[in-house]
């Protein structure tokens, strides 16, 4: 939660604000962090958008049950999460046990991520742009390629004339060394081997 | 020592946790529109929640709805039913038509600000019929548009004697490069005689901005019920243009479908078109086919020419 977030929830604003502004404050100021865990969990960005605006509905809806001691963001992923596994269930898929053990991980993840220094979501993440400047030649092109550019594997594929499956490895590869370099530099915290 | 006991399947979790979360940032960090999408997505529930709390309708008939509450008739005219019925009506028409025309002008103004922001744009155009070209020189149908920051451009053709035609202008210099080869430059916009509809015969068309600032001028604008396109779901702000007079030269009508939040157009579509090089009138249409950032040099001539054999 921002340092600002506790204060006006527990009203001690120095004027009164409507619930509906308050409210408003803490979506903008959450909406990034909630838009990361989304993605993470769910591969269609569509699905990703229609389940942020869900979960920001319901989170108006249940305001009245929000724990003011908690961090705002964390009560936001808690909602989220349900709705992921509502999701993954109407998708016609089995929900495995390691669907929820990676949404634990993820939200973990996004704890430590908002813990980091930094007003905004841009600033808690600066360290990544960092990392991806840090990559080898043959790891940050394709990264440029594929996020920036938003070329698909395929097309990354032909333009370095190589296969997509070797595409597809340096880009894991590159996001693996990417989360060692924000481990690195402390904005995640060395991965624990329980879950 | 103790050794912590090994759980590969938590590292695995872990490591495909990992993945997914640098991805979702890597996605985040490089949108050039990052910020853009953060409104959108706040408005969008801030809009949502507005809505929930008020009547369920919120579509037009609404808004008439809440006029007629507004209305506060003197008592003179509560003593005659009639004489009320005609004020309700007659307030109601001059309501709907200055709402409705504010409304529209009001989206247009977005438009167009919207095409000034910062970024790359790529619209695709359609040309109906596609046979109406000059069959020996490139014609518009299937043609690509490139715009950036609204005064940059790059229109690549098929060029029916092989190749790509391709027009541009770099913000200083405009060029025109035929089968790979620069053909032309010149200093300011105005080289390559695109084959665009009059409405443009003292600008060029490219200028989708300026196309439609004029529009504002010599069309009347009509705000429509909101729409999706087929290409996809979202609830898109939809805008009529007809043609004040025959004696403006340009389409007969101009309809725009735009992003309800940022105004950035999703297709524009020229209906009864007279292009240059085109002997009938034709539909036009431009579709938004992506925002994503384009190479830094993609609007000069070099980056398009043919390297040297």
């Amino acid at each position: 939660m921002s340092r600002d977030d506790a204060v006006l929830l527990a009203g001690q604003s120095p004027r009164p604000v409507e619930p509906l502004a308050l409210f408003e404050i803490l979506v903008r100021e959450n909406a990034d962090s909630l838009t990361a865990f989304l993605r993470a969990a769910v591969e269609d960005q569509a699905a990703a958008d229609d389940l942020f605006q869900e979960t920001m509905l319901i989170a108006w809806r249940k305001i009245g049950e929000y724990d003011r001691t908690r961090p705002f963001g964390a009560w936001l992923r808690g909602i989220a999460r349900h709705l992921v596994l509502a999701h993954y269930r109407s998708s016609a898929r089995q929900v495995a046990c390691s669907d929820e053990l990676i949404l634990d991980h993820l939200d973990r993840r996004m704890t430590q991520v908002d813990r980091q220094p930094g007003d905004t979501f841009d600033e808690k993440i600066q360290a990544l742009r960092d990392c991806v400047s840090r990559l080898a030649p043959l790891y940050q092109e394709p990264i440029e390629m594929h996020y920036r550019q938003q070329e698909t594997v395929e097309c990354i594929a032909k333009r370095l004339a190589t296969s997509k499956d070797a595409i597809q490895k340096r880009l894991q590869r590159a996001r693996q060394q990417l989360a060692e370099c924000l481990e690195h530099k402390g904005v995640l915290a060395a991965m624990d081997s329980k879950p | 020592m103790t050794e912590e006991p090994h759980n590969p399947r938590a590292e695995d979790v872990g490591r495909q946790t990992d993945d997914r979360l640098v991805h979702a940032l890597l996605l985040h960090i490089h949108d050039p529109q990052a910020g853009e999408h953060h409104h959108q997505r706040v408005d969008r529930v801030m809009q949502s929640i507005g809505g929930s709390e008020q009547e369920p309708s919120q579509s037009a008939s609404g808004a008439t709805r809440r006029a007629i509450h507004q209305l506060q008739f003197p008592v003179w005219v509560r003593r005659g039913a009639w004489a009320a019925a005609a004020m309700i009506l007659l307030a109601l028409g001059i309501f709907t038509i200055n709402y409705s025309s504010s409304a529209a002008l009001a989206s247009l103004d977005e438009i167009v600000k919207s095409l000034g922001r910062p970024g790359d744009r790529t619209f695709r155009i359609r040309a109906e019929p596609p046979a109406a070209d000059p069959p020996d020189r490139p014609g518009l149908d299937q043609s690509t548009l490139y715009l950036r920051d609204g005064n940059q451009y790059v229109l690549v053709r098929s060029d029916p004697k092989g190749g790509e035609a391709l027009d541009g202008y770099d913000g200083r210099q405009s060029w025109r490069i035929r089968a790979g080869v620069l053909v032309e430059t010149k200093d300011g916009r105005g080289a390559g005689g695109i084959p665009m509809p009059q409405v443009m015969a003292d600008v060029p068309f490219v200028d989708l901005q300026q196309t439609l600032e004029r529009i504002r001028a010599d069309y009347v604008i009509e705000q429509c019920d909101q729409a999706s396109l087929q290409s996809g779901r979202e609830l898109l702000r939809h805008i009529l243009a007809r043609r004040k007079s025959h004696d403006v030269k340009g389409p007969e009508t101009v309809e725009i479908w735009a992003n309800s939040q940022t105004g950035m157009p999703r297709r524009i579509v020229f209906s009864e078109a007279q292009s240059q090089g085109s002997p009938q009138p034709r539909r036009l249409t431009i579709d938004l086919a992506s925002q994503a950032p384009l190479p830094v040099n993609w609007f000069t001539h070099g980056a398009h020419e043919a390297e040297p054999r």
